[in-house]
């Protein structure tokens, strides 16, 4: 009794991180309460095991990841024909357009802006998977390289190289993208 | 870097700090409850370690070894005739206190 409770602290503690990392990461919004359940699953059958060595939330990222990289085994396993970014697949939702709503607008930076935005979550949909959860992590969650690594399971200086790498990569195929004018518009 | 090139990374870097925004759904919880409800009940059933039962094993059948071999040869215990023995006895001793460690010890 004790520890499902405590499991349902944690559900409701560490719920909106786990499923804003899992839409990064995996890039869709239909699917992510399946991913988010499944994290949350796996948490529960670990719990016993979990020897407080680490911190819940690296123990979560950790699992985040995994599920992360599990869902794209498997849309590459069923050769999935082309990626469909969070952003893309919801632009038509009148939800999505509010959150990006601005109190005094200018309509066609706010448009330029969300397509930049766009872009870079596409974009950041095709790097590799390394890259892309160190990009991840270390931008938008602000987990320190000690938490990446302990995280991924990687050397401090690899998980330098991926961010370096993978911010470089992102840069160029964002760069190739978006018009030069509709960056520095901004 | 020029100034163009900096100020697309700073709106790369931005976009990459924007966290997507994603309500929860409300019935999260109740979904994530009902397949905690199918789960196997294996908090009720303890995980068995080998290594704990193979360690238990072994502690009975050495101090079990001990009891019947004192027993059946009682007049080497009255009179130790070597040192050998001695030795064996320790051995003996200290294995079951390995075995009862490794059987006691907290894998957490």
């Amino acid at each position: 009794m004790q520890t499902h409770l405590q499991f349902e602290e944690i559900v409701r503690e560490h719920q909106s991180m786990v499923f804003r990392t899992l839409l990064r990461l995996t890039g869709d919004r239909e699917q992510v309460d399946d991913l988010a359940q499944e994290v949350f699953l796996r948490l529960y059958r670990a719990l016993d095991n979990f020897r407080g060595q680490a911190k819940i939330s690296t123990y979560l990222y950790r699992i985040v990841v995994n599920v992360a990289q599990d869902e794209w085994k498997r849309r590459r396993k069923e050769r999935a024909a082309r990626v469909m970014p969070f952003s893309a697949q919801d632009e038509t939702a009148p939800d999505y357009m509010e959150s990006f709503a601005h109190p005094d607008p200018d309509a066609e930076q706010q448009l330029l802006e969300q397509e930049f935005w766009q872009t870079v979550d596409c974009e950041l949909l095709a790097l590799g998977e390394s890259e892309r959860a160190v990009l991840v992590l270390y931008h938008q969650e602000e987990c320190s390289y000690e938490a990446i690594a302990e995280i991924l399971h990687l050397p401090i200086g690899t998980v330098r190289t991926h961010l370096h790498r993978g911010r470089q990569r992102l840069g160029e195929a964002v760069r190739t993208r978006i018009r030069p004018r509709e960056v520095v518009a901004r | 870097m020029n100034p163009e090139q900096n100020n697309q990374e700073s709106l790369l870097i931005a976009a990459l700090e924007r966290r997507p925004e994603i309500a929860v759904p409300v019935d999260f919880h109740l979904r994530l409850r009902a397949s905690l409800a199918e789960e196997p009940a294996r908090r009720a059933a303890r995980r068995v370690s080998f290594a704990r039962t193979t360690a238990y094993v072994a502690a009975v059948c050495m101090a079990v070894a001990l009891v019947v071999l004192t027993m059946l040869y009682p007049e080497t215990i009255k009179v130790p005739e070597s040192m050998t023995f001695v030795l064996e006895l320790l051995l003996v001793a200290q294995l079951v206190a390995v075995g009862f460690w490794l059987g006691t010890h907290s894998e957490g």
